[in-house]
């Protein structure tokens, strides 16, 4: 396989990954997420 | 001695009946014929074990003399931390927080141990490293990405292991090498120090031999005295649907055992569903935004699609998956004033390398370990 083909194929295999991840974005569309405030990268554990 | 747990061992220790330099140097024995072919360690430092063990004399530490094996993400002064990668490396002169605590309560720190690239993974494999056999069937994956700590522990050549956990990575080899596993709560632990993988759901976490070691390590990561519930019968939820994908018998001694322990009664998550495709979000997007300054390194191949899928997820995708994971965790806090704790779905269980591990990426090849 040649430098090219591994590319392109790499590079198909990241568009069906990020595909998969907007479908996920797509889905959490379902919840009301209007007007809340977004989590925070580390919650307060008491 | 080498089969101790770390609570009795450090009895014995404590009542004379045993040394910490007579642990240490069983360990190392263990190391020496298991490590070979376990590949549990990608760096041991004999002396430096020795030295803290003949230190240890007369100390009362909660974890006097107890020898661990600390994941290769973790900082240790003076040894390098290479994370499982194929070029990056970093020598720092401190030890991690967490790892300054587990010395202060008297522990000995073997060696580093063996992770997938980058905490990146779950299944022990490593293209760069080798892959890190499972102690009860080298045919079976081992679990990762806290694999070296797992096997380390489960194989007698350390008393407990220090793992980081984003996605299953103490609590998946856990599982699959025998152990008890603790993910703390994010925050718990200090994690400065460590190689992060994702900020949102990164955490240091124990790999132990029983519970009570669990415990001991957790104060010990914790920085101090840990409260303990004297429960009767503690109100155990049962998180049904995450047991449906579980084989029957591992469920039904699951729910078995939580039955003894206490009142059992179904719990529901409705938003439960849309935990994982939080996680994936999060998790791709802060990945990728971490590793973006070395994207020009060699990288396992199924590593580089998620690096390079993650830096294109859009903002506003990011934004939405942390704002239901806001929703998410309302209606946990909401559950946790009801139930004492929740039984959820244990590990797959082992799966054969000659297959397809579920968790492994298709082009996880292995190669031989670089010098």
């Amino acid at each position: 396989m040649d430098d090219r083909e591994t590319t392109d194929r790499l590079e198909e295999e990241v568009r069906k990954a990020l595909a998969a991840l907007l479908a996920h974005t797509a889905r959490l569309r379902e919840l009301p997420l209007e007007g809340v405030e977004p989590a925070p990268p580390t919650p307060d554990w008491k | 001695v080498n089969e101790l747990t770390a609570a009795d061992a450090a009895a014995a220790i404590r009542s004379g009946e045993l040394s910490a330099l007579e642990l240490t140097e069983a360990v190392l024995s263990q190391v020496e014929w298991l490590n070979p072919r376990l590949n549990a360690y990608v760096h041991v430092d004999a002396e430096g074990a020795l030295a803290q063990a003949r230190a240890v004399a007369g100390r009362v530490g909660a974890l006097a003399g107890i020898p661990v094996c600390v994941k290769d993400v973790i900082d240790v002064a003076g040894w390098p931390t290479c994370a499982g990668a194929a070029e990056w490396r970093r020598r720092p002169q401190r030890d991690a927080p967490a790892v300054a605590r587990l010395r202060a309560a008297g522990a000995v720190i073997v060696g580093k141990g063996h992770t997938n690239e980058f905490a990146y993974g779950i299944d022990g494999e490593n293209p760069h490293w080798g892959a890190c056999a499972n102690p009860y069937d080298p045919d079976r994956i081992c679990g990762g990405s806290s694999s070296g700590p797992a096997v380390a522990t489960a194989a007698g050549m350390a008393l407990a292991g220090l793992g980081t956990d984003t996605s299953g990575s103490v609590r998946v080899p856990a599982a699959l090498c025998g152990l008890v596993g603790l993910r703390p709560t994010v925050g718990r632990v200090p994690r400065d120090g460590v190689v992060p993988l994702a900020w949102s759901y990164d955490v240091v976490g124990p790999l132990c031999r029983s519970v009570e070691d669990a415990a001991l390590l957790f104060e010990a990561l914790a920085g101090g005295s840990v409260a303990r519930a004297e429960l009767d019968r503690p109100r155990l939820g049962v998180i049904e649907e995450l047991f449906e994908a579980a084989e029957g018998y591992v469920a039904d001694g699951v729910l078995a055992a939580a039955g003894d322990a206490g009142e059992l009664a179904p719990v529901r998550f409705e938003r439960l569903r849309y935990a994982d495709a939080v996680h994936q979000l999060v998790q791709y997007a802060e990945a990728a935004e971490i590793h973006t300054p070395w994207l020009d390194d060699d990288y396992a191949r199924d590593v580089r699609v998620r690096l390079e899928a993650g830096r294109r997820v859009p903002a506003g995708a990011y934004l939405a998956a942390q704002r239901a994971r806001r929703l998410i965790i309302e209606e946990v806090a909401v559950q946790m004033r009801v139930w004492t704790c929740w039984w959820r779905r244990p590990s797959g269980s082992w799966r054969r390398r000659t297959g397809r591990p579920r968790w492994a990426g298709s082009h996880c090849v292995r190669r031989s370990r670089r010098a």
